[in-house]
């Protein structure tokens, strides 16, 4: 009798301070938060472009003449956050595709625009189409006139 | 309407300012959308411009001066209908001159005449809807000013002055792709989309459309 009137005074007993500790817990977690928003994904965007070259350039030069590029008209800053990568690249069509962050397309298209050397060569980037896959990227790299 | 519909609409894409206008140009110009270029120096003759898939050429004069007299007497000697005339004033009088003479058609701003470009002379551009040519090396600052060409553009941007960018190209790499114009004119510029894009087709366009032989 004794031992089941002490387990019911525990029980009671710990039912109310699990109910303090969730109390003092919600307390803690408001004074954390700091009302900003979570960070988003990063979600991404694929530029089609075609580099009209006057001899063939390779892949690695036509990323470096667009990163030189971004970086002398929009700073480093824009660049690392732009962070744009030639993914997709022939060689012999001069077509390719450039992955970008979202918020940042529109700096890559001007970029690509102003790009006028890459490897040594006069070259002119033209920016053909953006979309948000890769998959459709490629199709209007296969299905491009220019 | 969406951000991106104005894109929709077929544009006629000019290049207002060639220096030198060869085959291979014509062909890139073509490949990357403009329709129509005005060129200072053409290298090929013949039916240049009248093929199908090759844009509409004209002729363009650009005259230099800071005398008004001087410009009179060039202008004398020119076919304004059925060229381009552009006139780089470097001196007060014939900026003010310029902006009310009928045979100019744009007037170009320079590193060596972009103070002369005030708040009178906009308001003489704007009462005879003349527009203003700003070459793309200026934009990127290869002559220098960039500053000063910013608030300059802003100004007459806000004040509905027609503005004309062309590329001053002398080689087929300095051309620019239109679509990638507009973005740096709005990241750099601070020029919304849809007043850049007249800027490249409609104002030039409606320009060389009233030429002869175009």
């Amino acid at each position: 009798m004794l031992l089941l009137a002490t387990s019911m005074v525990l029980l009671i007993a710990s039912i109310i301070l699990l109910g303090k500790t969730i109390v003092y817990y919600r307390g803690v977690k408001r004074l954390l938060e700091t009302g900003l928003k979570p960070i988003g994904k990063a979600r991404k965007r694929y530029v089609v472009f075609t580099a009209l070259c006057e001899e063939r350039v390779s892949q690695r030069d036509v990323e470096n003449a667009i990163s030189e590029t971004m970086k002398k008209h929009y700073g480093v800053s824009i660049y690392r956050k732009a962070s744009p990568q030639v993914i997709l690249y022939d060689e012999s069509t001069g077509r390719g595709v450039v992955r970008v962050l979202h918020a940042y397309t529109s700096y890559l298209i001007a970029t690509l625009g102003l790009t006028k050397r890459a490897g040594g060569k006069n070259c002119l980037i033209a920016p053909i189409k953006t979309t948000g896959t890769l998959r459709k990227a490629r199709e209007i790299l296969s299905k491009s006139k220019i | 309407m969406c951000a991106g519909c104005i894109f929709l609409k077929p544009r006629v894409f000019v290049d207002s300012f060639v220096r030198k206008c060869n085959t291979r140009l014509l062909n890139i110009a073509w490949i990357i959308g403009y329709r129509a270029l005005s060129c200072e120096e053409l290298e090929v003759g013949g039916d240049l411009g009248k093929s199908i898939d090759s844009p509409r050429v004209l002729r363009k004069i650009v005259i230099s001066s800071n005398s008004v007299s001087e410009v009179r007497n060039k202008l004398a000697g020119v076919n304004y209908k059925s060229m381009f005339v552009t006139v780089e004033p470097l001196s007060m009088e014939v900026a003010r001159w310029s902006a009310h003479d009928t045979r100019v058609d744009t007037i170009l701003i320079t590193s060596r005449n972009t103070e002369l470009f005030d708040k009178r002379q906009l308001g003489i551009m704007k009462y005879y809807s003349k527009p203003l040519e700003i070459p793309i090396p200026y934009l990127l600052g290869e002559d220098g000013a960039e500053s000063a060409l910013y608030r300059r553009i802003r100004l007459y941007a806000s004040s509905r002055v027609p503005l004309v960018i062309s590329s001053m190209a002398t080689h087929w790499h300095e051309l620019i792709h239109p679509y990638s114009l507009l973005k740096f004119l709005k990241l750099s510029y601070d020029i919304p989309e849809r007043i850049g894009l007249l800027t490249v087709s409609d104002i030039p366009w409606f320009i060389i459309s009233r030429k002869e032989g175009v």
